[in-house]
């Protein structure tokens, strides 16, 4: 048993150490690039790990400034965006998310979000959805042995402490099960949006022949709902719906 | 060693003589002629005493020659006395026929050496009306006739009708005629509107150049010639050169007697106009770079500051030179950014160019004075200066080197005890903003999603904990329903238990061991009430097997007869002497009990 242990081990070490080294150096190698002023090879470097799936903040963060010092502003946003669901507290990226809004065209009164969904989210972000996913599991499982202990245990203060405890777990394995899916759902399937193309119109309808809403233009974060077809209704900030083609924007 | 010595002593000998004695075969001609029209052809040598021999005619027709001429000049400057002698073998020749035509080398041997001039090549033109060359040899057949338009113009020639904003375009006032003329009053010259312009040193007109234009030949001279730099795009017209010609004409009838030879001449100003022209002036392309000011032309860009390491508040000169081929006029001081700590005065520009056909030509000079107002190390970054270059058509950066400059402390020059004077305090200055920079920590860079959410076991983990947990719960509900089934047991068997002991009382009682006849008795009570109340025999005391009876249904009283009968036991066991019961009694008290027992508690 030992030995296959063994094994199994070294051969993992064989398969993912190199796997691990390899993408780090991509990602460093890209830095380099970015140092030196060659934001476009950075760009490339970063944008091909992120296609082969290696997702981090940093990645993400990185990612966005390059787009920024290409000038590529709605580029630059969305990966902002999607670094702060890795680290929704991160000082310097909200710092440039905030420099490359300003070099958006839209300007628009924002309806704040509620003050409890906000902090959901925000818990929901702290940690990954599958953090959130282990520590639920194992609130869960201890839970269950300390309501076992309760009942079987004689010492009556034993029992007292192991019920309040596991009633709490469970509560908390629950509550982290819940901010799992919703890291999950912000995170790998955010209806949050931002628009590409640099001019678009909303319809009212999901059509050209639609009557025309309004104009947004790139850089600009919008909420996607329904999609027909080609087009999807996006809700702006201050609340306005309004249909525009699929390929005006690209998800968060 | 010593032959290069020798040589280099003697060489200028060497050149100077030589140079003296330089032979050079000099030959000429007009380039264009008529038809029928008379050639002067001179080869010049400037020696004497050699053979010249020379070329042979074949296109033309010798009139006569080689006449010879000799000129001799003695100059004394500073006594030193220079002589020039010259000779000139002069041909008349005349054309025959059209076409262009060589006359091959003279040649002139003196001393054994040979000499050869330039061949000569001459194009011979139909012109019926040809009356340049003040007329040799030729008869005029017209008086008093009045300068037509295609005898006398001037032009304006341009050499590009296309160009970039920016981009130099030569300009060439320029002068024809067939006629005499005595001179040029007045030339006006147009403001060429839409145009920045340079004057091109030209040297004065003094003498016309013959010319073939359009198989007509022509007397030319170039007044003047102007760089011209457009300042905006679209089609600009350049404006006509007003020029005012003496002419000489013919006046009144000529002599019967002496024919032209007395003719009188009046000199008659004519007024002559160029033509509008007009140049397309394109725009340059889009992409314009940020340090692009307007510059064209080819450029190269050099800075240099006369001092790297100087004290506190002394004056240093940063100087950014542009060298080339361009506008410079709009070469504009290049946007240096400056680190703070320096104080930088105003730049002063000093040009030194020169105007040609080729465009402008030479450098300007951009001075900073610089007095640095704190001590430490400064870097002055690079500077980059955009210009298009219209040979290659694109936008060219060239950059200066960055130069570094070490400030030191000032010595203090007060002497004595210094006063500190605390700092009035600075406001931290702000250049502008900027993302802030990449992280550079690579962090926990792995593939990534919700594997656990959308993975089976995971769901499964909880399952499995679940029905571990029923499972566990359902297993101790069984091993306590088993150990119940065990005390059940115990009950069924106490009963019998107890009669066993009893038996053996009742025998220790037929024998008369009334000592061993009551600690069986009690014995088989306590044992009989341990197993009967399923209470080990080491925890059974008196008040817990009361307890435990009242639980299971004591209601006559049954605990208080148990505790009776075994108090008179234990009375009699440890205190013989006391009155006790009779032994018959106490084995039907006991057995009367247990029977209870059986029946009334479950």
């Amino acid at each position: 048993m030992k030995r296959i242990l063994l094994v199994f081990s070294i051969l993992a070490a064989v398969v993912i150490s190199p796997l691990a080294n390899e993408s780090k150096q991509r990602f460093d190698k890209g830095a380099e690039y970015y140092r030196n002023g060659d934001f476009r090879t950075a760009a490339d470097i970063w944008t091909d790990l992120y296609n082969s799936g290696y997702d981090n903040f940093e990645l993400l963060y990185n990612l966005g400034n390059a787009w920024f010092k290409l000038e590529e502003i709605p580029l630059s946003v969305i990966f902002y965006e999607r670094a702060l669901l890795r680290r929704p507290m991160d000082d310097d990226a909200r710092y440039n998310l905030s420099i490359a809004k300003t070099l958006t065209r839209d300007r628009y009164e924002t309806i704040p979000e509620i003050f409890l969904i906000r902090w959901y989210n925000l818990s929901a972000l702290a940690l990954s959805s599958d953090r959130w996913a282990v520590i639920s599991l194992t609130c869960f499982i201890v839970s269950l042995s300390l309501m076992l202990l309760f009942l079987f245990t004689s010492r009556y203060r034993l029992k007292r402490i192991a019920f309040l405890i596991s009633v709490f777990l469970f509560v908390a394995s629950a509550a982290s099960f819940l901010f799992s899916l919703r890291n999950s759902k912000l995170v790998y399937n955010n209806p949050e949006a931002v628009i590409l193309s640099p001019v678009i119109t909303g319809r009212s309808a999901p059509s050209e022949s639609g009557q025309e809403l309004f104009v947004i233009h790139e850089g600009l974060k919008v909420k996607t709902g329904e999609q027909i077809g080609e087009w999807c209704e996006i809700r702006l900030p201050d609340g306005n719906r309004g249909w525009v083609p699929v390929t005006s924007f690209e998800r968060i | 060693m010593r032959f290069i010595i020798l040589i280099l002593f003697s060489s200028p000998i060497l050149f100077a003589r030589s140079e003296a004695q330089e032979i050079v075969l000099r030959v000429d001609y007009p380039k264009v002629v008529t038809v029928g029209e008379q050639i002067r052809l001179v080869y010049t040598v400037n020696t004497s005493g050699g053979d010249f021999e020379s070329p042979p005619f074949d296109d033309f027709y010798k009139l006569s020659g080689p006449n010879t001429s000799y000129s001799s000049s003695i100059r004394i400057i500073n006594n030193k006395r220079t002589t020039e002698t010259s000779y000139s073998y002069i041909f008349y020749l005349q054309a025959t026929r059209e076409g262009k035509f060589t006359i091959p080398s003279a040649k002139y041997s003196r001393g054994g050496k040979t000499y050869e001039s330039e061949p000569a090549v001459i194009e011979v033109i139909k012109d019926g009306a040809g009356r340049t060359g003040a007329g040799q040899g030729e008869q005029r057949t017209e008086t008093g006739q009045e300068a037509g338009e295609s005898d006398m113009f001037v032009r304006v020639l341009l050499s590009k009708r296309e160009v970039f904003v920016g981009e130099p375009v030569v300009a060439t006032v320029k002068f024809f005629t067939r006629t005499d003329i005595s001179g040029f009053n007045e030339i006006k010259y147009p403001t060429f509107n839409g145009f920045l312009k340079e004057e091109i040193e030209t040297p004065g007109l003094t003498s016309l150049e013959r010319e073939n234009i359009d198989g007509v030949v022509y007397g030319t001279g170039v007044f003047q010639r102007f760089l011209l730099y457009p300042q905006r795009t679209g089609e600009i017209v350049v404006d006509p050169v007003t020029l005012t010609v003496l002419l000489r004409q013919r006046s009144g009838i000529s002599d019967p007697f002496f024919g032209d030879m007395f003719q009188s001449f009046t000199t008659v100003p004519r007024v002559l106009a160029s033509k509008p022209q007009t140049i397309i002036v394109k725009s340059l392309p889009e992409n314009r770079p940020s340090g692009f000011t307007g510059a064209v032309g080819s450029f190269e860009i050099i800075s240099a500051i006369d001092k790297d390491t100087v004290a506190v508040n002394d004056a240093i000169t940063y100087r950014i030179t542009l060298s080339g081929k361009g506008n410079f006029r709009l070469a504009d001081a290049p946007g240096v950014t400056f680190p703070a700590g320096l104080e930088v005065y105003d730049p002063k520009t000093t040009s030194n160019v020169v105007n040609s056909v080729s465009g402008t030509n030479g450098n300007r000079t951009f001075e900073y004075l610089i007095i640095p107002r704190s001590s430490g190390d400064f870097t002055i970054p690079s500077v980059n200066w955009s210009f298009f270059d219209p040979a290659a058509n694109q936008y060219k950066t060239i950059s200066t080197a960055p130069a570094r400059l070490h400030v030191l402390r000032g010595e203090s020059s007060a002497t004595g005890p210094q006063m500190f004077t605390p700092s009035a305090g600075e406001e931290i200055q702000y250049f502008g903003s900027d993302i802030r920079f990449i992280s550079t920590m690579t962090g926990d860079l792995s593939k990534s999603g919700p594997f656990a959410l959308s993975s089976r076991a995971f769901y499964s983990a909880y399952g499995l904990s679940a029905l571990v947990f029923v499972l566990v719960i359902l297993i101790r509900r069984e091993q306590v329903k088993r150990n119940s089934d065990k005390a059940k047991l115990m009950n069924r068997r106490a009963g019998r238990i107890a009669a066993r002991r009893l038996k053996t009382a009742y025998d220790y009682m037929k024998r008369s061991e009334n000592e061993k006849f009551y600690e069986e008795v009690l014995s088989s009570l306590w044992g009989y009430a341990s197993n009967k109340l399923n209470i080990p025999l080491s925890e059974l005391s008196g008040d817990k097997a009361a307890e435990a009876m009242k639980r299971r249904g004591d209601v006559t009283g049954l605990s208080e007869r148990l505790l009776g009968l075994t108090n008179v036991c234990e009375m009699v066991r440890y205190a013989p002497a006391s009155p006790g019961d009779d032994p018959g009694k106490i084995y039907e008290r006991a057995a009367s009990l247990i029977r209870d027992m059986e029946e009334q508690l479950d």
